[in-house]
């Protein structure tokens, strides 16, 4: 957006009126009207750029499209984070979420402490029942994982806190998708982005996706 | 015709509060915008968890940005009993305090401030070279009182409206589209943006898009819209329209004790406004509307004419003009 005219209409006639003169009345109505339609263009453009992929939320976050049009974008919940995963959403990740919070869990894993819940003013993240929450599920990825590429790592399977995961014959993780409540933790305690460095470095041989519709 | 420059005159905050200090409200303007933005930023490393402008709270007493708060529940088309509770307090303080927040805690004005210092480093030659008035006032035949005054800012007047149309812009992109709109190029928003993209920079070592794109953004809007706080913010004009009867810091002239009334043209008020209010004309509404409280008339008035609630209007020696940078530091 630009200054149109400037200062075109005042420089001998003092004082410009719209009313006076039916050109700059014009000016004036398209402009205004232009200025008013950029942000509908903007917010448009937005809608239609960045809707794709799905995201990791807070524990308590509202379902997909809802959670955007609820979070005011204030960083609270990234702030108070006792285990620091909550980071925001980045323009490149996706235009329409950026800055909203999101989940990740290579520095920590979620504790169901609600915290984050609890400072949000605008009921974007609602206090559930650390009990029955749902982040996401756990999935195992075979290319990655430690256990079905070399086999021998239990790590998942040992510190699951919701019993999530078993092993099957060949002592590879398996989860159970009823009992996974998505916290994080054997995502965070996975080895495979360590021992695994020299061979791959694609990631964690198990990772904590959100739950379908949560965009 | 007598034209009076405008005075560095003093802010003293009353000498008992600051020990002898005289500090110029304009520093002082700058050093609350600063503190405000650095206690944001220091309780985002310490997880006090404060937020942002956009919602800034300590515990379960929060505020909510109005203009981001008006987007929710349009986008939303509900209403979380916690939002409400929130815009509840924030209204209130909007009443009490109008658009105060633009020029103590905003940081538009915290880095127009400071980008902008070099070039008004000195407020006395500052003036005359931004003033629209010819310097060579003598030839100048007199303006009577009764002409109407000219837009000091070269910006035509209907421009001004530009504000009513980005809010209205601002209110049906997010009806219709779900999401706060405005928020995507909100400076304020940008600016904090800015400063998280620096954290996560040096909490994550997670180098970001923001860390360029949001900076250039904003100094995009300052530069490029120069008359963004008086013609375009959309929150600006919700604040001073929420704010339009409050009380705090408003300006007063004194009829009695104003040049004017002794027949001299002064405009030294309306030339130091950021929003160039005209406080001798009774321009009613929209003078209430755009002021930010920043103290720069009460401050600047030669003659000490203009007090500001709770304010009392500053002891000026009469007849005599301050002296230029008589800024005592004790």
């Amino acid at each position: 957006m630009s200054e149109p005219g400037l200062g075109s209409a005042n420089n001998d006639t003092g004082v410009p009126s719209p009313a006076r003169n039916p050109s700059l009345s014009r000016r004036a109505f398209l402009t205004l009207g232009a200025r008013a339609l950029f942000l509908v263009g903007l917010g448009g453009a937005v809608r239609l750029a960045g809707g794709r992929g799905t995201v990791l939320r807070p524990p308590g976050a509202l379902p997909g499209a809802e959670f955007l049009s609820s979070c005011i974008r204030c960083h609270k919940c990234l702030e108070v984070c006792p285990t620091g995963i909550i980071t925001s959403v980045l323009l490149t990740e996706a235009v329409l979420g950026a800055g909203t919070p999101r989940l990740d869990f290579t520095r920590g894993y979620c504790e169901l402490c609600m915290k984050c819940a609890e400072v949000c003013t605008t009921g974007a993240l609602v206090v559930a029942d650390a009990g029955s929450v749902k982040l996401g599920i756990a999935h195992v990825d075979p290319e990655n994982c430690v256990a079905w590429v070399w086999g021998g790592c239990t790590k998942c399977y040992k510190a699951c806190p919701s019993q999530a995961i078993t092993l099957d014959e060949m002592q590879r993780p398996v989860v159970d998708v009823s009992k996974c409540n998505g916290c994080g933790t054997c995502e965070y305690v996975c080895l495979s982005t360590v021992v695994r460095s020299y061979v791959s470095t694609r990631g964690k041989g198990i990772v904590v996706r959100p739950l379908a519709g949560d965009s | 015709m007598k034209r009076i420059q405008p005075s560095s005159g003093q802010l003293q905050l009353e000498a008992h509060l600051a020990g002898g200090y005289v500090i110029k409200p304009k520093a002082f303007r700058i050093c609350t915008a600063l503190a405000v933005a650095v206690a944001i930023a220091l309780s985002a490393v310490l997880k006090v968890g404060t937020g942002t402008p956009c919602s800034f709270g300590i515990g379960g007493i929060s505020t909510i940005c109005p203009l981001g708060a008006a987007q929710l529940l349009l986008a939303g088309r509900k209403a979380a009993p916690q939002l409400l509770v929130a815009l509840g307090a924030t209204l209130l303080g909007v009443v009490l305090f109008g658009r105060l927040f633009c020029a103590w805690v905003c940081p538009t004005s915290l880095l127009r401030a400071v980008f902008q210092r070099r070039s008004t480093a000195r407020p006395g030659r500052a003036m005359s070279a931004t003033s629209p008035v010819p310097t060579d006032a003598q030839a100048e035949p007199p303006v009577t009182t009764a002409a109407p005054s000219q837009p000091s800012d070269g910006l035509e007047p209907w421009l001004r409206y530009s504000r009513y149309a980005l809010l209205a812009g601002t209110l049906v992109a997010s009806l219709l589209f779900r999401f706060p709109v405005f928020c995507l190029v909100c400076p304020v928003g940008l600016f904090f943006g800015t400063v998280f993209a620096i954290l996560r920079l040096f909490q994550r070592q997670q180098a970001s898009l923001e860390l360029l794109l949001y900076p250039a953004m904003l100094a995009a809007e300052l530069t490029l819209l120069r008359d963004w706080c008086r013609s375009l913010c959309p929150l600006g004009l919700l604040l001073g329209a929420i704010g339009t009867l409050s009380p705090v810091g408003r300006p007063a002239v004194d009829k009695e004790k104003c040049l004017a009334a002794r027949g001299v043209d002064c405009r030294v008020c309306q030339r130091v406004c950021p929003q160039h209010i005209d406080l001798k004309s009774s321009q009613g509404l929209a003078h209430k509307i755009d002021c930010t409280r920043c103290l720069e008339c009460y401050d600047r008035c030669p003659v000490g004419a203009i007090a500001a609630w709770p304010l009392k209007a500053p002891r000026r020696r009469p007849g005599r003009r301050h002296a230029k940078g008589a800024i005592t530091r004790g």
